[in-house]
């Protein structure tokens, strides 16, 4: 029986509990009920459990974040695009776009924040995903932002 | 000084900061100061101007206007443009309502120093009322531990799967009643847990009421403990420590780093600032706690990512992270903890060693050095690591909340990308919840933003 069992069916109805050995030599030696020995389990237990499991060793599963940038960044997205215009933002992408440009990480921090959290549907990043170029990409994948074109009007 | 960074840091939150930064000149009917005060009349929606006015000794705000916050947006403008435009205060003499609210501050100020000044008569009666208090406190929160530990009994005895919401209510009532404000608080949260019903919730919530059955076994028989695990108890079952018990302790003189700072409001007239610190030459972080009411609005002038030599005193306990500050030079140094080679398993391994001294702590302060981001696909979905090279930090499973939990990892993958990352976090050890403080990288620091401002919605 598993240690949660035991709590959720009390101690009235049980009258020993299996515990691993490991747990058994830590455990004090006299306990005066089995109510004072089922939360002593579940401290030991738990905090093993809780404790051990933070970190992972690493693995082939694993992959590191690299990003190439293939077109050259835009290091300064200008004081007048630096606002909850959307006009003015959509100006902006397009200009960026025609210039084979991708945008630095602070300007794409902004600009995805601006798109992604201030949009009622932020599952989806709907515009202008070609500009962002490839850490763009790379960012909407881990983020798990399912990427789509703009529909055309 | 007065300096817009410090309005900031004073100002209760982002919206209150940027309202009264809207408070353009034409707004002010008035704008003046001396060397006590400044004061202004800002015209609102009602016939009369606002009387505002801001302490220059220590900050301390008040305006006639009906906000809640303190300083409210009218302090923080009238504060904002003596930065900005001082030209445009002029001296004259102060009004009344200023004078009495300046008068009734100092009288405030003297009356505690005359507290600390008694006779010693005065010093015995009021050390033996302290006393009797303290008994009396004693003696109801022993009681309300029997109670607890025979009510837990009785739970486990029964079966968890018994235990209603109500039950768990009335208990956490009782412990108020018994004096017992922080196991009343561990009970409502665990009310809180059992309507959530997460996967792990009911795993969750065993584990703290046998944490709270351990603390009762401690306090059963706290005379053989060390000093620091009596501490430790006595601070679990709400038994407060005087500042100047804890201000007489020797403290830790150290540079330390502001990473992390946070306001919650409690309630009306309640507001929690947290604010974490990094020791650059002991390596330990450090907790303060602000409690800003409208009679106490004084926060202390710190930056998040600036460094400050200052004298902490740490309050007794199991690797208490709590302080109080002895000495603070408020004057900023531009300093970051060096570069140093630990793995990721030694921090864990440290971090580990103090969870098992302290069982009750729940919140241990993490500092990975020099990790990288790595990805993998659990279940279809990428998910986001810190790594070594040898041991992997999950960064996916902090917050719950999908637009939190966004808007920190944007933050972090946008400038963090190839790049080496030294990451503070806090590991919650009840819900294994992982809060991210704050990283460095390519030599400089970045808060983690809490929530973005949602401004077009």
């Amino acid at each position: 029986m598993a240690l949660m069992d035991y709590a959720l069916v009390g101690t009235r109805q049980i009258s020993e509990i299996e515990v691993s050995d490991e747990i058994a030599n830590v455990l004090p030696p006299q306990f005066n009920s089995i109510n004072e020995r089922l939360y002593q389990v579940a401290i030991l237990e738990y905090s093993a459990k809780k404790s051990g499991e933070l970190l992972e060793e690493w693995s082939d599963e694993y992959q590191e974040v690299i990003v190439e940038p293939d077109v050259q960044e835009v290091s300064d997205i200008g004081n007048e695009y630096i606002s909850n215009d959307r006009g003015k933002l959509k100006k902006y992408l397009k200009k960026i776009k025609e210039e084979n440009k991708i945008l630095s990480p602070e300007n794409l921090d902004y600009l995805l924040n601006t798109y992604l959290l201030n949009t009622y549907n932020r599952d989806v990043f709907v515009e202008h995903y070609n500009i962002l170029g490839n850490r763009g990409k790379m960012i909407a994948k881990l983020l798990n932002i399912k990427l789509i074109k703009e529909k055309k009007k | 000084m007065l300096t817009k960074e410090l309005i900031k840091q004073l100002a209760p939150d982002d919206a209150s900061f940027k309202a009264g930064s809207g408070l353009k000149l034409p707004k002010w009917e008035l704008l003046a100061q001396n060397e006590e005060a400044l004061w202004g009349l800002c015209s609102g929606s009602g016939s009369k101007p606002y009387q505002v006015a801001v302490a220059l000794d220590n900050f301390r705000s008040r305006c006639s206007c009906p906000s809640r916050k303190f300083p409210c947006k009218h302090a923080i403008g009238l504060m904002l443009h003596a930065v900005d435009n001082p030209t445009n205060f002029t001296q004259p003499e102060m009004p009344d309502w200023l004078k009495t609210w300046l008068d009734k501050g100092k009288e405030k100020a003297e009356k505690s120093a005359s507290k600390a000044e008694k006779t010693p008569e005065e010093l015995e009666k009021a050390q033996k009322q302290a006393e009797k208090t303290a008994k009396a406190r004693e003696k109801s929160v022993e009681n309300g531990v029997k109670q607890l530990r025979s009510w837990l009994e009785d739970l486990i005895a029964g079966g968890l799967s018994q235990v209603s919401s109500e039950q768990l209510s009335s208990q956490a009532k009782r412990m108020v009643d018994a004096k017992i404000a922080p196991v009343a608080e561990e009970l409502n949260e665990i009310i809180q847990l059992s309507y959530y019903q997460r996967d792990n919730s009911q795993e969750e919530i065993f584990y703290r009421l046998s944490k709270l059955y351990l603390l009762t076994s401690a306090f059963q028989k706290i005379e053989t403990l060390n000093p620091a695990e009596q501490a430790e108890i006595k601070k679990r079952l709400g038994f407060q420590v005087g500042k100047e018990e804890v201000l007489n302790q020797e403290g830790i003189k150290d540079q330390w780093l502001l990473i992390n700072q946070k306001s919650e409001r409690n309630n009306a007239f309640l507001t929690t600032n947290t604010y974490w610190f990094y020791g650059l030459n002991s390596n330990r972080f450090a907790l303060y706690l602000e409690f800003i009411t409208r009679e106490n609005s004084v926060k202390i002038p710190c930056q998040v990512g600036k460094t400050y030599s200052a004298e902490f005193c740490f309050y007794e306990g199991l690797n208490n992270k709590r302080v109080l500050i002895r000495d603070l030079n408020t004057e900023a140094i531009e300093a970051l903890p060096k570069e140093e080679k630990i793995s990721f398993a030694e921090t864990w391994h440290r971090a580990k060693k103090e969870l098992a001294i302290n069982p009750f702590q729940t919140e241990t302060p993490l500092f990975f050095r020099a990790g990288k981001l790595a990805h993998k696909n659990i279940k279809g979905r990428e998910e986001l690591f810190l790594t070594d090279g040898k041991n992997v930090f999950p960064l996916h499973n902090f917050s719950a909340n999908n637009s939190k939990r966004n808007s920190q990892l944007l933050q972090l993958l946008t400038l963090g990308i190839g790049e080496k990352i030294d990451l503070f976090a806090i590991y919650n050890e009840n819900n294994q919840d992982i809060q991210l403080l704050a990283y460095i990288c390519q030599g400089k620091f970045y808060q983690i933003e809490e929530e973005r401002e949602m401004s077009w919605l």
